[in-house]
C-alpha cells in the first residue's frame, strides 16, 4: 500500500502554509495539524458558497479562555472591541474563500492540544450545532447550567455574527427565541470538520479511517498539482 | 526561512517609498506582548523568526495572523497596509484527533 513518506520522495506538496510536516499529519494514526484543518476548511467553505469557514484560532480567541478551548470566554459581553475584531476575522475568511455572503458559519475547535470538534452556526435553519465525537464531554458539560456549559458563548458570537450580517438574533435570556441550540450535539465526526447542514461535503470518519485519510492526502496532491 | 536572516530590521531592504519604521505588537493567545520595531518594506517572516527565536520557540510552530488573516511568508507591513503600533496575533501549532 501507499505511504506517505513514500509520496513525500515522489510528489512536492505546493500549498500556501503546508508543509511536508504539516502534510505528513494526515497519516494513518497521526493527529491532524491546524495547517491541514484550515486548509480543507478554507477549501471546502469556498466550494460550498455559502458557509464561511473561521479558522482553527477564532475559537481560541473569542469563544474561551485561553488556547486550551476548555473554559468559556469568562467576559459576560463581547465589548465593542472584541465586536469590530470578530468582524475583521469574517472579513478575512469572505474574502479567502471567495464569499459574496454566508448563511451559516463553520468553526473549527481544538481543545487541549488533542480534541478536534467543530461549531456551525446556521442562520437559515436558525440553529447552533456543535459537532463532537467526545460524548463524555459534551454530556457532562451538558450538566451545567446554560451560563457555564463551555461552547456557550456560541450563543453570544451568534447575535455579533447577525449584526455582522444585518439581522437582529436575540438570544440572550430570551426564551421565545425561534433558535435552537444545542450546546453538545450526538454526531460522530472526525476531524471536526463538515456537515450537510453547512453544506459542506460530509466526512464520516466512523468507519474505515484509512482510506478517509488517503482521500485526504490524494485531495491536497492535486490542488498542488 | 530558518536559514535566512532573522535579525529585525534587515539591513539590505529596497528601500522605496515610504520605509520608515513602525512598531508592530506581537500579542499571544495568552495575552503577552511583544514589541518590535520593523520597516515596512521587512518581510514579516524575518518577524516571526525573530520572535519565535525570542521565545524560544520553533519558526515552524508559530502562526501569525493579522486581522484573522493568515500572515503569508512574502507580506509584508505595506503589502498588508499596516499601521503604526498594529496588532498581529500569534498563535502556535495545533494538533488533534478524535474519540475512536
Amino acid at each position: 500500500m501507499c505511504k506517505l513518506h513514500f509520496w513525500q520522495k515522489s510528489w512536492k506538496v505546493n500549498l500556501p502554509n503546508i508543509s511536508i510536516r504539516s502534510f505528513e499529519t494526515i497519516g494513518i494514526g497521526r493527529w491532524l495539524d491546524d495547517e491541514v484543518i484550515n486548509y480543507f476548511v478554507t477549501k471546502w467553505c469556498s466550494k460550498s458558497q455559502t458557509t464561511l469557514g473561521l479558522n482553527t484560532f477564532f475559537a481560541c480567541k473569542f469563544l474561551f479562555e485561553g488556547s486550551s478551548c476548555i473554559s468559556a470566554n469568562s467576559v459576560e459581553h463581547l465589548t465593542l472591541e472584541h465586536e469590530s475584531r470578530v468582524q475583521k476575522w469574517c472579513l478575512a475568511a469572505k474574502k479567502a474563500q471567495n464569499l459574496l455572503s454566508w448563511e451559516s458559519v463553520f468553526i473549527p475547535i481544538n481543545e487541549s492540544n488533542s480534541h478536534w470538534y467543530s461549531a456551525c452556526i446556521n442562520f437559515r435553519l436558525q440553529q447552533v450545532q456543535i459537532y463532537d465525537s467526545l460524548c463524555e464531554v459534551y454530556l457532562k458539560s451538558r450538566e451545567n447550567p446554560v451560563q457555564l456549559r463551555k461552547n456557550t458563548k456560541t450563543m453570544l458570537l451568534t447575535e455579533i455574527l447577525g449584526r455582522v450580517r444585518g439581522e437582529e438574533v436575540w438570544l440572550r435570556n430570551n426564551p421565545y427565541t425561534t433558535w435552537q441550540f444545542d450546546p453538545h450535539a450526538k454526531h460522530v465526526i472526525e476531524l471536526g470538520v463538515v456537515r450537510e447542514d453547512c453544506n459542506l461535503p460530509s466526512l464520516d470518519f466512523g468507519g474505515d479511517m484509512s482510506g478517509k485519510r488517503l482521500r485526504l492526502a490524494q485531495e491536497m496532491l492535486e490542488d498542488s498539482s | 526561512m530558518s536559514e535566512e536572516d532573522q535579525q529585525v530590521p534587515p539591513t539590505e531592504e529596497d528601500v522605496k517609498g515610504d520605509n520608515t519604521p513602525i512598531n508592530v505588537k506581537v500579542v499571544s493567545s495568552s495575552g503577552e506582548e511583544v514589541f518590535f520595531k520593523i520597516k515596512r518594506s521587512t518581510p514579516l517572516r524575518k518577524l516571526l523568526g525573530a520572535y519565535a527565536n525570542k521565545v524560544g520557540k520553533q519558526e515552524h510552530t508559530i502562526r501569525f495572523l493579522y486581522d484573522g488573516a493568515r500572515v503569508a511568508q512574502t507580506d509584508t507591513p505595506k503589502s498588508l497596509e499596516m499601521e503604526d503600533n498594529d496588532t498581529i496575533d500569534v498563535m502556535v501549532e495545533q494538533v488533534g484527533g478524535c474519540s475512536p
